[in-house]
């Protein structure tokens, strides 16, 4: 195996401890929204509720539920919550025709944040797509229904280094299982760049002022100022110094972009010669011409890993299962590299790629990737002031 | 408040007459529905979740965990008040929104005067058709569309690139979002402008010039003080949408153009921090409710309203 696709070997020693599984045993007290709507505010509180949307969202922890998953017989049908519309809606119908299973899809959601309101609301699903750091958040508050891996054989195809990841587990058992890896590389201009940049250096230097494209996040942001000061990403110690970097980036950003469309297009055609944007994005804007490519630079970059998930009331749950097995097969999870270009952790499907396909996702040899999880709540807190001052300035 | 006071108004004027119950229903069934009907509506829609809004502003994060936790805490509020990188943030905020107000009025009151001054009545339906006709496009579409206008080599350059000194980097800049601002909430400014113009009295106009008063000043003392309702419920119309938004910044601004909507925006997803977001917006929506009672408190609206 590649060892840049592998994450232990693509974690330095030096670097540092991803932040441990969250306590099982947490109590935590009080009412979720759920209890709120049950206790007495009825019909037209959730109906108002509903209609807020993020006004009424509410994050907190689901009672504690004491019986072990029990997969309830499949009715039929799957319903998917997801944000890989194109994929899932290309290899829906796949499904539907190999195993006479009905896929129903729900809207996409475009932010964790918008499954987690709503699943604490008291909405269900057969099987969903959350980024690790919401799954560790989601088994937390025991949303997650422990996976059977007998019902996965598939689930083999995955790189056995990312096989065990202990934030997608919860009383040693899966919760959710990766699929896709996305790097928040250093993407560049190759007509600027003929060679690639070894650094984030060249995101502070004054040669690219006005050309830089960044993305609008604040642990992004301070997580690669930490890592050009030697310093942990995931919970940084050297507040001042990252401020004043980033103060001094400042003044070359042409753009802070908060979504991937808008960070694709700034390479596009909107003045952007180098900066960073996922590596997915990258492909894909080179697909559509842009002279573009993506390195991960000697300090390391981050990683994040998506997930496939079901939610612990699943009314399908087995049939959820099912669909997760089908997109771990080779053949499917190609359309996916293929398709919307995000690289996987599917050692099947990497070994149906072409060597010149396979150079395409993978992270250059002993690169550094720091898998993201979800973060202290006083070191988010300190780490969102900083960004907000940074940009107040 | 603006429009109810204005409701109360027109009713006056060209209230239908009131409908008998149908036969067999209790006289008192109209009038509950009638009232009854709305307030259930904003009950539902606006007040209910507005109290949970208020009662997760309490609640508090689990250190541990991360998760919220249900708790009566006045630390948020004690945060967002004691901040400050969230007063910066307010009048940073008040600045965009306030600048953004005052454009829109510039660019909304000859438009409006036009339309229900100048314009044949019997056109003017369908020219009013056109001003909302944008609304019906998304407002995410139509601030995207800004892009493609502005950026570097776009529409605008394209079109009047041979105009001498025609600013070339006009994205990601305030400028770029007090565009955006204007584009997008412009009918809410032009149209109340527009009911005053329609309910001018002509003949006080008339009246002006036979006395020899020079156009502009019939202007500042006859067509404005009569149209000033309108132009206080565009302001108010188009200020709060404004004061509360997150995307226009977001797609359009600078690096520096944070607003207090990016901030709650960013509380309800990356920070996960929703106590506090829903603190903030709790202030939020105080500032603009307080801000509105001491208007009409002190702005003597009878005046305004004539």
């Amino acid at each position: 195996m590649d060892d840049a696709r592998d994450l232990r070997s693509a974690t330095s020693p030096a670097e540092p401890t991803v932040t441990p599984g969250v306590d099982p045993t947490l109590q935590v007290t009080g009412l979720s929204r759920r209890d709120l709507l049950r206790r007495g505010t009825g019909v037209v509180a959730g109906t108002a509720l509903a209609a807020a949307g993020v006004a009424g969202a509410a994050a907190a922890p689901a009672p504690k539920r004491s019986a072990p998953a029990v997969l309830r017989q499949g009715a039929g049908e799957v319903v998917l919550y997801n944000w890989y519309a194109n994929w899932i809606n290309e290899v829906a119908p796949i499904f539907e025709q190999e195993t006479g299973i009905k896929v129903t899809s729900l809207a996409n959601y475009a932010s964790n944040d918008e499954w987690w309101a709503k699943l604490n609301a008291g909405e269900t699903w057969d099987f969903f797509i959350p980024t690790t750091d919401w799954v560790q958040r989601a088994n937390a508050a025991d949303l997650l229904t422990q996976l059977d891996l007998g019902l996965i054989p598939n689930s083999a195809n995955i790189f056995p280094d990312y096989q065990n990841i202990a934030e997608l587990r919860k009383d040693d058992k899966p919760t959710a299982l990766p699929f896709t890896r996305v790097y928040y590389a250093l993407t560049y201009n190759t007509e600027q760049f003929p060679t690639a940049p070894t650094s984030w250096e060249a995101t502070w230097d004054p040669a690219h002022g006005g050309k830089l494209a960044l993305q609008d996040q604040a642990y992004a942001r301070v997580g690669i100022a930490a890592l050009t000061l030697d310093d942990n990403p995931l919970e940084p110690q050297k507040m001042d110094e990252i401020k004043g970097r980033l103060m001094e980036q400042k003044p070359l950003v042409l753009n802070y972009w908060k979504d991937y469309q808008s960070g694709m297009q700034l390479f596009i055609d909107g003045g952007a010669t180098v900066g960073q944007l996922t590596d997915g994005r990258t492909r894909m804007g080179k697909d559509l011409g842009a002279p573009i490519a993506w390195t991960i630079p000697q300090e390391g970059a981050l990683l994040f890993i998506d997930n496939f998930a079901i939610p612990k009331d699943a009314p399908n749950a087995e049939n959820g299962h099912r669909f997760i097995d089908f997109l771990l097969r080779e053949d499917i999870m190609l359309r996916q590299m293929r398709g919307m270009r995000y690289d996987t952790v599917n050692a099947a499907a990497y070994a149906q790629l072409t060597p010149e396909e396979q150079a395409a996702f993978a992270a250059p040899e002993g690169a550094k990737l720091i898998l993201t999880t979800d973060l202290k709540a006083n070191v988010r807190k300190s780490i969102d002031d900083l960004w907000n001052e940074v940009k107040l300035s | 408040m603006a429009t109810s006071t204005l409701g109360r108004r027109s009713a006056g004027t060209g209230a239908a007459p009131a409908r008998r119950p149908p036969r067999g229903l209790p006289g008192w069934v109209a009038p509950v529905a009638s009232i009854g009907v709305p307030v259930a509506v904003l009950v539902a829609f606006v007040l209910l979740p507005l109290v949970f809004v208020g009662v997760y502003s309490f609640y508090s994060l689990n250190e541990m965990s991360g998760l919220m936790q249900t708790d009566f805490w006045v630390g948020n509020y004690r945060e967002v008040l004691s901040s400050d990188i969230y007063r910066r943030v307010l009048w940073r905020t008040f600045q965009i929104a306030g600048a953004a107000t005052l454009l829109a009025l510039v660019v909304a009151y000859p438009m409006a005067y036009a339309l229900g001054a100048l314009v044949d009545p019997r056109r003017q339906g369908v020219l009013v058709l056109l001003v909302i006709v944008p609304f019906w496009t998304s407002y995410i579409v139509r601030t995207f569309s800004w892009i493609g206008i502005l950026q570097r080599d776009g529409f605008l350059q394209d079109a009047l690139g041979w105009v001498p000194g025609l600013p070339t980097d006009l994205l990601y800049s305030r400028a770029a979002v007090l565009i955006g601002f204007v584009h997008v909430f412009l009918p809410l400014m032009i149209l109340p402008i527009y009911a005053s113009v329609r309910n001018l009295d002509r003949r006080l106009l008339e009246a002006a010039h036979d006395l020899g008063s020079p156009p502009w000043r019939t202007f500042l003392r006859v067509t404005l003080p009569l149209t000033l309702p309108g132009v206080v419920a565009g302001l108010v119309l188009f200020f709060i949408p404004c004061f509360g938004s997150f995307v226009t910044p977001q797609l359009l601004g600078g690096t520096g153009d944070l607003m207090m909507g990016n901030v709650i925006a960013t509380q309800f997803g990356e920070a996960f921090n929703w106590p506090l977001g829903a603190a903030l917006s709790i202030v939020m929506t105080l500032i603009v409710v307080v801000g509105l009672a001491i208007f009409f408190r002190f702005a003597d609206v009878d005046q305004v309203y004539g």
